[in-house]
């Protein structure tokens, strides 16, 4: 099952990807390899996969966090700028109307506060995914195109001189749904 | 055991089935929704069609680049704008459009909130026609200033005349609104495409090693195939749109949340520009803009506005792409349900902000709801009436709401109803306002029209470029659709039907192969 071309033995190794054509399939080969020491899992699919990130303990909620701070952030910095430059810096006193107008300035502050929450979640999103990206060892696997159309990889990716592919190898192909293909994957 | 099932669970028929390996990309193209949406991109199913329809529409946007060179040569004149009308079609047209565009991102955003499977069919369409009416709205607001040069004057920017813009004045309001609904819009649509432009990196890719095996069959370079270069440049421009997508379970999840942020942000941010909007009417002294319900019916109008050009563009794209299998009777229900539900909204609204002009007591208020019912325009107050407020209610009709025809004609004209709302309250207040000698009256002039139709021209041009070049419905979208029903009933699935384009329907499994096929 490892790869036919046998220059990619001699390159760095990335880890072992096994490629399959359901989400079940995917689930179950995640619970196969996720207590292996020494490696990093993660999936690759072409839409979101149900339970997985949870079998893979990814922390979440992060987004909203930032999303509210930034929304606050956007709202204190617009309601502040008007209320600095009418009230403080250049001030207007027509027929002894009140200097902190703040009602005048609630339209644009809901509107920024709102554009800066959006820009938040999106800049931390790329930022978070390490997007844009020109490459990733993922990609060298083999046939990798289909996990953007109908095919969902796992790769176990080794962290350390414990980590032992052919025990990858034997775990995924020992499945009860037989991968379409195994690979040792270089970096 | 039941057919569809197999070892592994549930069989997968769609883009998700699991062919032999080694399939070329025209055989998944046949047999599965999503990859047909990439086909489409493609295989450009309608050469022909699409380029008469690209040069009217590039047409219009060059009677767009006219209008604009001779208002910006005699000034904004030229549209016939007068003191004391000193806004009219500009603004009625920058409203409309920037109404449509929060009406389709409203309903994008509350389809994916909700998570209707119609989400599927209308989110990608919703986002893309949203994007482009701001667009379209974009036209407007600079050029409309006068001196469009000194437009940067409106934003707070260090200055050597040590000045500060009005923060108090509608104009500020309105261009922090503006510049906010492009960002948050603009987010929506690049976020929930992204996905869409890694599958087309792909797919393109996959051509690209099609055409090099072709090539090396005949012996040849790969660089040789007619083509190649075009190819591989589609190819790299998708790859770097996709930002490097991979589709990694961590990713994902950030982006699962993050779309679902964005919505909820998208839903905030049309209330807040057009209620604010509202505010900026109700900022003046003139009378008819200061009923309390105001607010209320402008996200009415919008929300019209933006679900009736929905309810056009998406049947014009079902017929033209023959995508009746996607675009369903349900999703032609629920737009119809939709706009009937927002018609009588509309009706409750105007019934009572005029039963408060007749007991508010306010004589100029009253005056200027007489002049919208039978004043020199009182035809935008029945336009509005006819075909906005009574077409919709065809829509009690069953067959109507099913009817594609009917959907595509009715979205038609309740958007140009909406049109007419925004003439009626623009140009119907300002011609006449307190004083008989400041009244004055508008018409219309070919200059200002021709702006108008130049600014549906320039969005026609994007989008038939858009359909041309991105997936005219979420590939995502349609197949995570598809996943979730084979995850939750995999038994009261009904046979995927595909529809050829003669009219003849025949089971998914039995699809030919043919890049062309949908």
């Amino acid at each position: 099952m490892s790869s036919p071309h046998g220059e990619e033995e001699e390159a760095p190794l990335w880890g072992v990807s096994a490629e399959f054509a359901s989400p079940a399939a995917l689930l179950a080969a995640v619970r196969a390899v996720n207590s292996m020491p020494e490696t990093r899992i993660d999936t690759y699919s072409p839409v979101p996969v149900p339970g997985v990130t949870e079998l893979l303990g990814v922390r979440g909620g992060s987004m909203r966090r930032y999303a509210v701070s930034g929304g606050a952030l956007g709202g204190v910095l617009m309601m502040g700028m008007c209320l600095y430059a009418t009230g403080y810096d250049y001030v207007f006193d027509i027929g002894g109307r009140p200097r902190f107008s703040w009602p005048a300035f609630v339209v644009p502050t809901a509107s920024f506060a709102v554009l800066m929450a959006a820009s938040a979640v999106v800049l931390l999103l790329l930022i978070l995914n390490r997007l844009p990206t020109l490459n990733h060892p993922s990609f060298n696997i083999p046939g990798f195109d289909r996990a953007s159309q109908d095919r969902f990889f796992v790769a176990v990716e080794g962290r350390g001189r414990g980590f032992d592919p052919a025990e990858a190898e034997r775990r995924l192909a020992g499945l009860a749904t037989r991968p379409i293909a195994v690979h040792r994957v270089p970096r | 055991m039941p057919s569809d099932m197999t070892a592994d669970g549930p069989r997968f028929h769609g883009p998700l089935s699991g062919e032999p390996r080694g399939a070329t990309p025209e055989t998944h193209a046949a047999t599965s929704g999503g990859s047909d949406l990439a086909g489409i991109v493609f295989d450009h199913p309608l050469r022909l069609r699409w380029w008469l329809a690209l040069a009217g529409a590039m047409g219009l946007m060059g009677v767009l680049a006219i209008a604009l060179f001779f208002v910006l040569w005699y000034g904004p004149g030229m549209w016939g704008n007068n003191i004391p009308v000193t806004w009219a079609l500009d603004i009625v047209g920058y409203d409309f459009w920037i109404g449509t565009a929060c009406g389709s991102l409203a309903l994008s955003a509350v389809l994916l909130l909700a998570g209707l499977p119609a989400r599927s069919a209308l989110g990608r369409l919703a986002d893309t026609v949203a994007v482009l009416s701001a667009v379209a709205a974009g036209t407007y607001p600079i050029i409309h200033l006068g001196r469009p040069w000194y437009f940067y004057w409106n934003l707070p920017y260090p200055n050597t005349f040590l000045l500060w813009p009005q923060f108090r004045s509608p104009l500020y309001w309105d261009a922090i609104d503006i510049l906010s609904f492009l960002g948050v819009a603009g987010g929506v649509w690049f976020l929930n495409v992204m996905p869409d432009f890694a599958t087309l990196r792909d797919r393109a890719s996959d051509r690209l090693r099609v055409m090099a095996a072709r090539a090396a069959a005949r012996g040849e370079a790969p660089d040789s195939d007619q083509g190649w270069k075009m190819a591989l440049l589609r190819a790299q421009l998708y790859g770097i749109a996709s930002l490097g997508w991979r589709g990694s379970a961590t990713h994902w999840r950030r982006w699962t949340e993050a779309s679902r942020i964005l919505a909820v942000l998208a839903i905030l941010v049309v209330l807040s520009l057009q209620t604010g909007a509202a505010v900026m009417f109700a900022g003046s002294v003139e009378p008819g803009w200061h009923d309390t319900l105001e607010p209320v019916s402008f996200v009415v109008v919008a929300l019209l506005s933006g679900v009736a050009a929905l309810a056009l563009v998406a049947m014009v794209v079902r017929a033209a792409f023959g995508l009746e299998a996607l675009i369903t009777a349900r999703h032609l229900e629920l737009l119809a349900f939709v706009l009937l539900g927002l018609g009588l909204v509309h009706i409750y609204c105007s019934v009572f902000e005029a039963l408060g002009s007749l007991a508010g007591g306010d004589s100029f208020d009253r005056q200027v709801l007489v002049r919208r019912l039978g004043g020199s325009h009182a035809w935008s107050f029945w336009s509005l009436v006819v075909l906005g407020l009574v077409s919709v209610q065809l829509f009690w009709i069953p067959a109507l709401r099913r009817s594609a025809l009917a959907v595509g004609i009715i979205g038609g004209l309740v958007a140009v109803a909406m049109w007419s709302e925004h003439f009626m309250i623009i140009v119907g207040t300002l011609q006449h306002d307190f004083l008989p000698s400041a009244a004055q009256e508008y018409t219309m002039n070919i200059w200002g029209v021709a702006t108008f139709a130049g600014s549906l021209g320039l969005l026609l041009t994007l989008l038939l470029l858009s359909l041309r070049y991105l997936p005219v419905l979420s590939i995502l979208d349609v197949r995570r659709e598809e996943s979730a029903w084979q995850a939750a009933a995999p038994f009261a699935r009904p046979d995927p039907v595909v529809r050829r384009r003669d009219g003849g329907a025949l089971p998914a499994g039995a699809a030919p192969a043919g890049p062309n096929h949908v």
